[in-house]
């Protein structure tokens, strides 16, 4: 916490977060549209984010922030703890002369960059347009008010309190506005105590960010103002203005006096009068301090502090008793008491009164000291790299280019390492950096790897069993569940590249395909893991024949799935096994396989199972086939009609088949319906009956013109038995 | 009412999907196709669940995430990454509301992913607050007020330097024994550093100059660490990637622990073969630390590409990149500069000229010469706490370099022509000197000298 918010009061922990948030994001912002173009991405989401920042600051409504040059401050209370992006975000305001800003609300993004924009400003260019407030009123905003700061206005303020120094300083550093009379009468009265002009050259003397040059000046134009206002209203007071001001002089750095001596040389006005004037009034005691201060912090005599006391004191008597005067005062130091004093200060005091552009020029211990620390700073400030030059470095470490590198990387180890069992090495941190682009979806990454193994894999040199073996490894990794997520949303480009790497990494995942396939519900990803199966060929029969073989049911029926998918008559024998098997469910999907199937050879099979098998598994089959009720199913109920034995056990198969035709309404049945109406055993007319019954009934559900043909002719001219039938049914 | 099994599949959908956003929002810029297209998926996945739930709440409890009370322990071991960067980042649950749309989801991603360059370790944590949106609540491990640190001091960097060289060399002995460096010994190293870089970065770079002459193979590695975090900082970088150039430069000679001692430390200039040999050290750098977890794609990328020169000479052979990466550029140039300025038992520290010559090789197109420039600004050709000679013959400490003439430091003599030590040490500007034209004073650095011959410690003058 700076040292004027010491006695402030403080803001809770929530208020510090909001406070600190909205300092950090306005401070980004303001950094993102200075340093990038304005189409930037950057200062896209950097705007984003302040309007976030500002809505949790004002949720409670609107919200005044105070400025000071180190601080910002909410309701009057300073934030719980320092942060450097508040003391940053301060600083940036308080350079624009920003002393309150008040927030309504949030605004979208686009309404802060009128704001930043003029953060981006440099102060000169602020001034020179009239100020920030009459900037910002010129964009018309209404969502954030601002109170410029006005330094008569401090100054009145402060008036019998301890003067805040930097402001006044800066003030006076603004060399475009004159000081109005109250300032200069506050200054006046500051040059009218010489403990307070002292504390106000102090504080000239550590302000930063300004140079000796501008010191000097700001000082020096206080110093012609006070003196011309003096003269103006109170001409008798102007002698102790000056002894004032002369007593303050003591306290300045060599420097800093050197400086106003360089500025009021070559000059021919009443400043460079003014500073002589003042230097002439400087005392002996005066001059003395002023070089006892400077030799105790330096640890002697350097060249700046020779230059400034031959300058002040040129009458060659009057510096030695200055200096005996500093050296009682050194004494008295630290410095005094250190072995060899005495010739120390001889030392000291020769190079103050003999020195001539000669040996020693150093500055002090202490900012030898502080200019280390500040060195780097330094360093970035000399610098011409313009901000695209940083921003490029910058970039080539971003996230996507380091992406980019470390699969170059792992494409150049997989190419150039010639040792094959570091290769084997290398092929598992490419697994893994497979799995991880797969994850994120950067097929094209993981396809150039894969492209890598697979060409091992495939040859015959010695990378070949590490390179089989990674693939092994990928194929049993997380690698199949992205690929599975993402065939269920990608576009059909990437669903493409899957396919692709899949293939690439080889059979070894039809096994995790064909159990995706199996679970899976959406018709497009079930199209897409089939499409990959069948790119397998062969290879993909070969899984399947182990999906077949396998204890758990659900993996049967996923070979059954994949069966049908591959198709063709090749399948109907791994088909047909599992007409036997001992689950309904698998037993049904094999059904539906060989339906699907469709030949003679398929409906044989069928039919061989139905009459070979248990009464559970012909129930099974038979519920299968009566539950398929469509028109694919009708060749087989036709072949059950024409083939199967309707006197033994699979009567109720033959009944269900014929009632199934029916209900397909089979137009193309309809003579083998009539065939069937006037089949018959007379030694078993009940059993004839009732198949005619049903017969009588499909053909009556058909009701084609040719089906209604067979009824009436039936129902005129037939046997008995049939005749019966139809009545029945007619009736 | 959602039945149990589908509400597994949809939840285990959604913690992939979320695992995948925020994985691409980590590897990738935020307006990459990747980020967005896997940004829609998890949109659509949390639809998927937000038609049964108004509020999705994903815990993570023991190493398990749960998806709304139920535990998704097969999405949890493939999802370990994820459970780590919610650890890290002090993350409990994340509720997530049904009026979420695409943009917030969007922004919590981004977020999420700046939050993680930047900070790290409790900053982190306590940066996670920033995560809450209006329909994405984050809770999180609330953390104690943290202290300021204090700044450090000189005998804290010593410490620290003398620490970083002992842990370099049990990076160095884990590598050669297991072919993985500790990567947790180096990270805390590194963060250690780093925060000496941001804080007292010309004091920590003037340490480098203090090597100890027996443990060569260390201290270069933490010089060219601090050297390569010194200009990092100097282009503004900070936070995590700071840290990864940093512990990339510390790891860039790794490789070399599987190069045969002989050759490594042969006094004599190598024969072509042994060369080859030596030359690998690139190729195994990058195969020990890919193959180490826990250190970051970075590390392996410096190791691998830090001989290369952007005029595409140097090695691995046959190997070219159409522009090098700041942190590759930057490890070269402090890896030439401290492997040239180190006096080795068969080697002599090379002037700084001739260093600098070396910089500038082949008209400048080998290194980025702005980089150069900016590196000899930051250390000056004779750096802070370089003992050095003067052309007078006296001997002096450089004090501070001055950016506008890095060959002229601020010096403070310490020893007069004759060798006698001065009781009253005084400050030269030599850019001053130079400036006056005095012939009569010291205006120049003849040579950098051994402080320990001297038995003076240099950093106590600075």
């Amino acid at each position: 916490m700076s040292t004027q918010e010491k006695d402030l009061p403080l803001l809770d922990q929530d208020s510090t977060a909001r406070l600190t948030d909205f300092a950090r994001a306005c401070k980004v912002a303001a950094r993102a549209v200075s340093l990038y173009p304005p189409t930037h991405p950057a200062i896209r989401l950097s705007l984003v984010r302040l309007v976030d920042a500002v809505a949790r600051i004002t949720a409670k409504g609107t919200v005044t922030l105070g400025v000071v040059p180190d601080n910002l401050l909410m309701g009057g209370a300073a934030p719980l703890r320092p942060d450097q992006a508040v003391r940053e975000t301060a600083a940036l305001l308080h350079d624009h002369m920003i002393g309150l800003l008040t927030l309504h609300s949030s605004p979208d993004p686009d309404g802060w960059l009128p704001f930043l924009n003029i953060l981006a400003k440099s102060f000169d260019e602020v001034r020179a347009s009239g100020g920030v407030g009459r900037l910002w009123s010129a964009t018309g905003q209404r969502h954030l008010e601002l109170q410029e700061i006005d330094y008569a206005d401090i100054l009145r303020e402060r008036e019998g309190i301890a003067a805040q120094w930097d402001d006044i300083i800066r003030a006076c550093l603004n060399l475009d506005s004159p000081l109005d009379d109250k300032s200069l009468r506050a200054l006046v009265e500051v040059c009218g105590n010489a403990e307070r002009f002292t504390e106000f050259v102090l504080a000239l003397e550590q302000s930063g960010e300004t140079s000796m040059g501008s010191k000097a000046s700001a000082l020096l134009r206080m110093l012609r103002g006070v003196v011309d206002l003096v003269s103006r209203t109170d001409p008798a007071r102007m002698e102790s203005v000056l002894r004032n001001v002369a007593e303050g002089f003591g306290t300045l750095s060599p420097d800093l006096l050197l400086e106003l001596l360089a500025t009021d040389q070559g000059r021919a006005d009443k400043a460079a009068d003014l500073v002589l004037q003042v230097a002439s009034r400087m005392t002996d005691e005066t001059l003395a301090g002023f070089v006892a201060k400077d030799v105790i912090a330096q640890g002697g005599a350097v060249t700046r502090l020779t230059h400034a006391f031959q300058a002040l004191v040129p009458e060659p008597d009057r510096r030695h008793g200055v200096l005996e005067m500093a050296r009682a005062q050194v004494a008295e130091s630290p410095l005094g008491e250190t072995a060899g004093f005495v010739d120390f200060w001889k030392d000291t005091a020769n190079k103050l009164t003999s020195y001539s552009d000669e040996r020693y020029v150093s500055e002090s211990y202490a900012r030898n000291l502080s200019g280390v620390r500040t060195q780097a700073l330094e360093v970035e400030r000399v610098t011409d790299d313009p901000p695209e030059r940083i921003g490029g470095w910058v970039t080539s470490v971003g996230a996507t280019e380091v992406r980019a590198l470390e699969l170059r990387l792992l494409l150049d180890l997989l190419t150039i390492e010639s040792d094959a069992e570091r290769w084997q090495g290398v092929t598992f941190p490419v697994v893994s950096h497979i799995e991880d682009l797969l994850l994120v979806g950067d097929f094209d990454g993981a396809i150039q790897l894969t492209t890598i193994l697979n060409s091992e894999a495939s040859g015959e040199g010695d990378r070949k069993p590490a390179a089989v073996a990674a693939l092994a490894r990928l194929a049993e990794g997380v690698m199949m569940t992205h690929v599975v997520t993402h065939l269920r949303s990608v576009d059909e480009e990437s669903a493409e590249q899957l396919r692709k790497f899949c293939h690439m990494v080889g059979s070894s995942i039809v096994g995790g395909l064909a159990e995706a396939l199996a679970g899976e519900k959406r018709a497009i990803a079930r199209q897409r893991f089939t499409q990959i199966l069948l790119g397998f060929g062969a290879a993909g029969k070969t899984a399947v024949e182990r999906l077949r073989a396998s204890a758990n049911p659900a993996v049967r029926r996923t070979a059954i799935y994949l069966l049908r998918e591959f198709g063709g008559s090749d399948a109907l024998p791994d088909l047909t096994t599992l007409l036997d098997d001992t689950e309904p469910h698998v037993q049904r999907e094999a059904v539906r396989a060989i339906l699907a199937i469709g030949t003679e050879e398929a409906y044989a099979e069928l039919q061989r199972a139905l009459a070979t098998g248990t009464n559970q598994t012909r129930e099974v089959l038979t519920t299968a086939l009566v539950a398929m009720r469509n028109e694919r199913a009708i060749p087989l109920f036709e072949y059950i009609v024409r083939k199967i034995d309707r006197k033994g056990p699979l009567r109720s198969v033959y009944l269900r088949a014929v009632e199934s035709l029916g209900a397909l309404k089979a137009e193309g049945s309809v003579g083998l319906l009539e065939d069937a109406l006037y089949s018959g055993e007379w030694w078993s007319p009940f059993r004839t009956a009732e198949l005619r019954r049903a017969v009588a009934t499909a053909l009556s559900r058909i009701g084609t013109p040719e089906a209604e043909r067979v009824l009436q002719e039936a129902a005129k001219s037939g046997p008995r038995g049939v005749r019966a039938a139809i009545r029945a049914v007619q009736s | 009412m959602i039945d149990a099994t589908t509400r597994a599949h949809l939840s285990d959908d959604l913690i992939r999907r979320f695992g995948a956003s925020l994985r691409g929002i980590q590897l990738y810029s935020s307006s990459h196709p990747i980020v967005a297209r896997n940004l829609e998926g998890l949109a659509e996945a949390l639809r998927a669940l937000h038609a049964h739930e108004a509020s999705i709440v994903i815990g993570i409890v023991g190493g398990e995430l749960i998806v709304c009370d139920l535990p998704m322990t097969k999405a949890s071991a493939s999802m370990g990454e994820l459970i780590r960067r919610f650890g890290a980042m002090g993350i409990e649950r994340i509720t997530i509301d049904r009026q979420v749309a695409l943009d917030e989801l969007r922004r919590f991603a981004g977020r999420f992913g700046q939050l993680e360059k930047k900070h790290s370790g409790d900053a982190l944590k306590e940066a996670a607050a920033q995560l809450d949106s209006p329909n994405i609540r984050v809770g999180r491990v609330t953390l104690e007020e943290q202290v300021p640190e204090e700044k450090t001091d000189a005998s804290t960097i010593r410490r620290m330097y003398s620490e970083a060289v002992s842990v370099a060399s049990l990076l160095w002995e884990s590598a050669r024994i297991d072919s993985k460096p500790d990567a947790s010994a180096a990270q805390s190293m590194i963060d250690m550093l780093a925060q000496a870089v941001v804080h007292n970065r010309s004091a920590l770079m003037a340490l480098t100059a203090l090597k100890d002459y027996d443990d060569y193979t260390f201290t270069h590695m933490v010089n060219v660490s601090i050297l390569t975090m010194g200009q990092a900082r100097g282009l503004g970088i900070e936070g995590p990637l700071l840290r990864e150039i940093g512990l990339a430069a510390l790891m860039h000679d790794i490789g070399k622990v599987k190069t045969p001692s002989e050759i490594l430390n042969k006094p004599d200039k190598l024969t072509a073969e042994e060369f080859t040999i030596m030359k690998r050290h690139v190729v195994d750098g990058a195969e020990i630390l890919r193959g180490t977890p826990e250190i970051p794609a970075l590390a392996p990328i410096v190791a691998f590409e830090h001989h290369l020169r952007i005029d595409g000479t140097g090695y691995p052979y046959g190997v070219t990149r159409p522009h090098l990466n700041l942190a590759t550029m930057l490890c070269g140039i402090a890896d030439v500069y401290d492997a040239m300025r180190s006096q080795r038992k068969y080697q002599q520290a090379f002037p700084s000229e001739r260093i600098l010559a070396v910089l500038q090789l082949n008209d400048g197109k080998q290194f980025d010469q702005h980089l150069v420039r900016r590196f000899v600004q930051l250390l000056g050709i004779y750096p802070v706490g370089n003992l050095v000679r003067l052309n007078t013959g006296e001997v002096a400490i450089v004090l501070q370099v001055h950016a506008a003439d890095p060959y002229r430091p601020k010096v403070r003599v310490l020893f007069a022509a004759d060798g006698i030590r001065l009781d009253l040490p005084r400050d030269i500007n030599l850019w001053e000197t130079v400036q006056d034209a005095r012939d009569d004073l010291a205006s120049t650095v003849v040579a950098p000298l051994n402080p320990a011959e001297y038995g003076i410690d240099p950093l106590s003058f600075i």
